[in-house]
């Protein structure tokens, strides 16, 4: 089997030989996070997931995350393994795993990768709402990806049309925010659209 | 390093590709232009894109570059909108 650490691929992942990839003699632990497409963000429904990316700079950057978790923690393995193209309910996005000789070190860096990943790599995901159109999903900081910081925080539906989707002015941008952060009736930001991942 | 005035390419990905209608913008480099000149230039030239420029990051031969950073136009420029992988 080729020894890939990192992975973009088009097709579906297999998680079980993921899993069993990074599995050592030595490790009494192995961990495995799985990112999948959810159906409902509160009452929008999402009908498939589109991800694009910086392919060169995405590798580059989850190689930079694997590096930089095996120096921080004792973990033996990790392989991140992402989709792109579209994504259907349910179907895996993102896969990351790890082992190490004890199970708090391959937690921790798990944890860590995900959360890293998310703030960093150069991969964009393309809601397609069941009513709604199309639409890029660009957290509104750049530091950190607020909806999944704050994970089953209240998430409220923006007020944009499918009409207002190919516009190309700035003030359309649409962002995510956390609930608590977003000024209300705030004219400014009434496009601004708070969306889970 | 010898990095005269010219034209450089600036790659654009998702909401900010979309935005533009293209995958690529050009804009002219000049000597000594930090990632942060080059920004606020960009966004002169595309007013249309500036709340898009002033929240993406500029990348430079495939690494996130701080606004302070010199950047020489032979390597592969790319505007980084806030990410959503995962």
């Amino acid at each position: 089997m080729v020894d890939v650490m990192v992975e973009l691929t088009e097709n579906t992942i297999d998680t079980d030989s993921l899993l069993k990839s990074v599995m050592r003699p030595e490790c009494g632990a192995a961990l495995l996070f799985v990112g999948s497409t959810r159906q409902w963000t509160n009452q929008l429904e999402t009908v498939f997931l589109e991800y694009d990316a910086y392919h060169s700079m995405a590798r580059l950057e989850m190689e930079k995350l694997e590096e930089e978790a095996k120096e921080r923690w004792t973990v033996r393995e990790v392989r991140i393994v992402h989709r792109l193209g579209r994504v259907d309910i349910g179907e895996v996005s993102i896969a990351i795993a790890v082992s190490s000789p004890h199970r708090a070190e391959a937690f921790e860096a798990g944890q860590w990768l995900i959360d890293e990943f998310k703030k960093r790599v150069p991969i964009w995901k393309k809601e397609h709402w069941r009513n709604d159109g199309a639409q890029w999903i660009h957290p509104l900081t750049l530091e950190h990806n607020q909806s999944d910081l704050a994970p089953g925080h209240n998430v409220a539906a923006g007020d944009e049309s499918p009409s207002e989707g190919n516009s190309s002015s700035a003030e359309q941008v649409k962002m995510i925010q956390p609930v608590k952060t977003r000024p209300s009736n705030d004219s400014a930001a009434s496009n601004d659209t708070k969306l889970g991942s | 390093m010898n990095c005269l005035a010219k034209k450089v390419r600036v790659r654009l990905f998702a909401g900010l590709k979309e935005a533009a209608g293209t995958d690529y913008i050009e804009t002219e480099w000049k000597t000594g232009q930090t990632a942060g000149d080059l920004k606020r230039n960009v966004m002169l030239e595309y007013p249309k894109l500036q709340g898009w420029i002033s929240r993406s990051r500029l990348a430079g031969d495939k690494e996130f570059l701080p606004d302070s950073a010199l950047v020489c136009p032979d390597v592969e420029l790319a505007l980084i909108p806030p990410v959503s992988g995962g």
